[in-house]
């Protein structure tokens, strides 16, 4: 590695251990809550929490992937000799005590080295596909430090392996590429919106399109057939959250969003140049557009989408513009842990300050769900110019 | 020296501005005590009344939490609420209607800040029932209170935030500490040793 990229690699992990431990979102907790019943041999988590739900301390249910248990629930295991003594009261804690915890820092410094890991190997994939302002782009911008570290979901580990799929594409290693693509699904569902995109990057024969289906398919098929045959399992599932809102929006009964997607996927297989970061960024804008997003969702496009939106100035302007209303948006979002709550390692005093949500309700008297909309319409507005150069560029 | 002094800076703004400044700037009211927990078990029925002893260590308390009861909010009667000092002197009184109180709701009170050292809150009601609005306590009669101090000037802030964030860092685990510091010391150095490395083209 050039001395200046690995100049560039110590700084930007100085400055992510440094934040890290900074900040907080009670998600990383309920979900290490659940990870914490693999130390104790349950393997089938959906099963067990189902029958003892009302002996746990939080009560809410595993609505995640076996993979995701299983290799976070691993991971838990192996960083548990770095975690303080009082890791486990704290995580079992959901009573008023629950944020007054002074090591609660370094509980969550030691969650997310993982994802410093992949935030980092992602870092790298993007410098091997692309050039060094992509990868100081992906090192240094807020966006997704707050992403990754404030939000601290752990989509950044299907991410890292999404990117790793495009990249293995790229060098024709396909059967890898679609293996990778496959844990990134059994890790979180959403990899599924890109597969089609990447089983139509090469012209490729009827032959080979099955050989990279089975080969997406098998790390879903291994990790979730134990499990799918138990009600459980499918209960946990009933209500789940990308489905459920991808089609929210409709017009004429026509869910929008999975009609642009079609009509974005019909472009990119019909194109002679294969550009999957241009349909994602398309993806990307009517995702922020017409679905009711959980914030950690922007994530999955953002290493994809930064090469296109670095070609020109006025696309990199109009692109932080619509970053900063998606915020916005985010922010208005009636949760306290969405905004001050996210500091409370630093002062569990910032949990009684009014939240922008209270502010605009209780001071300006004004619909905070109304502000979405407008903040939504203009990011429309937004999105049709920066899509425009594309067309004008085509023609 | 020169090249990691810049890294350097940026490292310690950070942290300056993460953990002084901004607390420093956007919290200006402190908590005190936080107990909750307790039960609806204090019936405020005319006749009966609760006091609870207080401490106001900054001298500037202005604002308490009682958590209270109203079963499917049917009592609309009056509750007094109010602050005494040491002498037994009325400092702040509140009355609150029965239909502003949740089933069940922490209610705030703002106020002017109290300079008094040792105060009393004394809760009663006007309920003709034992069993209509209640006050949340412990097995021992203790409220379940909230209360906060408010901190009026920067220069006041950012004293008392150093001296939060040092009693923090006290609290936690010194072996974590130790390392955690250790680690960003040792990175910094690798990092320093990395600019001083002559270029190489290749």
């Amino acid at each position: 590695m050039k001395k200046r990229i690995k100049e560039l690699f110590v700084f930007a992990l100085i400055l992510r251990l440094i934040l890290a431990p900074l900040f907080y979102h009670p998600d990383i907790k309920s979900q290490n809550f659940h990870f914490q019943f693999l130390s104790l041999g349950k393997i089938n988590i959906y099963q067990y929490i189902d029958e003892n739900k009302q002996f746990l301390p939080y009560r809410d249910t595993f609505n995640y992937l076996p993979l995701t248990y299983l290799s976070f629930g691993a991971g838990q295991i192996l960083l548990r000799p770095l975690l303080p003594s009082n890791f486990f009261t704290w995580l079992n804690d959901w009573g008023p005590s629950q944020n007054n915890y002074p090591d609660l820092l370094y509980f969550m410094l030691i969650l997310k080295l993982p994802y410093i890991i992949f935030d980092l190997g992602i870092g790298y994939l993007l410098y091997k596909l692309y050039d060094k302002k992509v990868l100081i782009i992906w090192l240094f911008n807020p966006l997704s430090f707050y992403l990754i570290y404030i939000l601290a979901n752990f989509d950044i580990v299907p991410v890292f392996f999404s990117l790793l799929s495009f990249y293995l594409l790229k060098k024709s290693r396909n059967s890898l590429a679609f293996i990778f693509l496959g844990i990134a699904t059994a890790l979180k569902f959403y990899p599924l919106l890109f597969f089609p995109f990447f089983l139509f990057y090469h012209p490729n024969n009827i032959q080979k399109i099955i050989r990279n289906i089975f080969a997406f398919l098998l790390p879903l098929i291994i990790t979730i057939i134990p499990f799918v045959f138990t009600p459980f399992f499918v209960q946990a599932f009933s209500g789940s959250g990308l489905t459920q809102k991808i089609t929210e929006f409709k017009i004429l009964n026509i869910p929008i969003y999975p009609v642009i997607y079609m009509i974005i996927l019909a472009i990119y297989y019909f194109s002679k140049n294969k550009n999957i970061e241009k349909s994602f960024l398309w993806l990307f804008l009517g995702f922020i557009v017409l679905v009711n997003y959980h914030p950690q969702w922007l994530l999955w496009f953002l290493p994809f989408i930064i090469f296109p939106i670095l070609k020109t100035k006025i696309k990199t302007i109009i692109f932080v513009l619509i970053v900063v209303l998606s915020l916005l948006y985010i922010v208005l979002i009636n949760d306290q842990f969405l905004f001050w709550g996210h500091l409370i390692p630093i002062d569990i005093n910032y949990l009684y300050i009014s939240s922008p949500y209270q502010i605009v309700t209780q001071r300006f008297h004004q619909s905070p769900e109304l502000i979405q909309q407008q903040l939504k319409l203009m990011t429309v507005f937004l999105s049709l110019i920066f899509i425009y150069p594309f067309r004008e560029k085509n023609t | 020296m020169k090249k990691i002094l810049k890294y350097i800076v940026v490292e310690l703004f950070v942290v300056f501005i993460l953990t002084i400044f901004f607390p420093a700037l956007v919290i200006r009211e402190k908590i005190g005590l936080n107990i909750d927990g307790g039960k609806p078990k204090l019936p405020l029925q005319t006749g009966k009344f609760y006091t609870q002893k207080i401490n106001n260590p900054t001298h500037s308390i202005n604002s308490i939490s009682l958590q209270l009861k109203n079963p499917q909010i049917k009592d609309n009667s009056l509750i007094y609420i109010e602050i005494l000092d040491e002498a037994g002197e009325l400092q702040r009184d509140f009355s609150i209607y029965g239909a502003n109180i949740g089933d069940p709701s922490w209610i705030k009170l703002d106020f002017s800040p109290i300079e008094s050292t040792n105060l009393v809150i004394r809760v009663s009601g006007e309920s003709q029932f034992d069993n209509s609005l209640y006050l949340f306590a412990d097995q021992n009669n203790n409220f379940d209170l909230k209360t906060y101090y408010v901190l009026p000037t920067f220069k006041d802030r950012i004293i008392q935030n150093l001296i939060y964030q040092t009693n923090l860092f006290k609290r936690r685990s010194m072996w974590h500490n130790i390392v955690y510091l250790a680690s960003i010391f040792s990175l910094n150095l690798y990092l320093k040793k990395l600019l001083n490395e002559p270029f190489n083209k290749s």
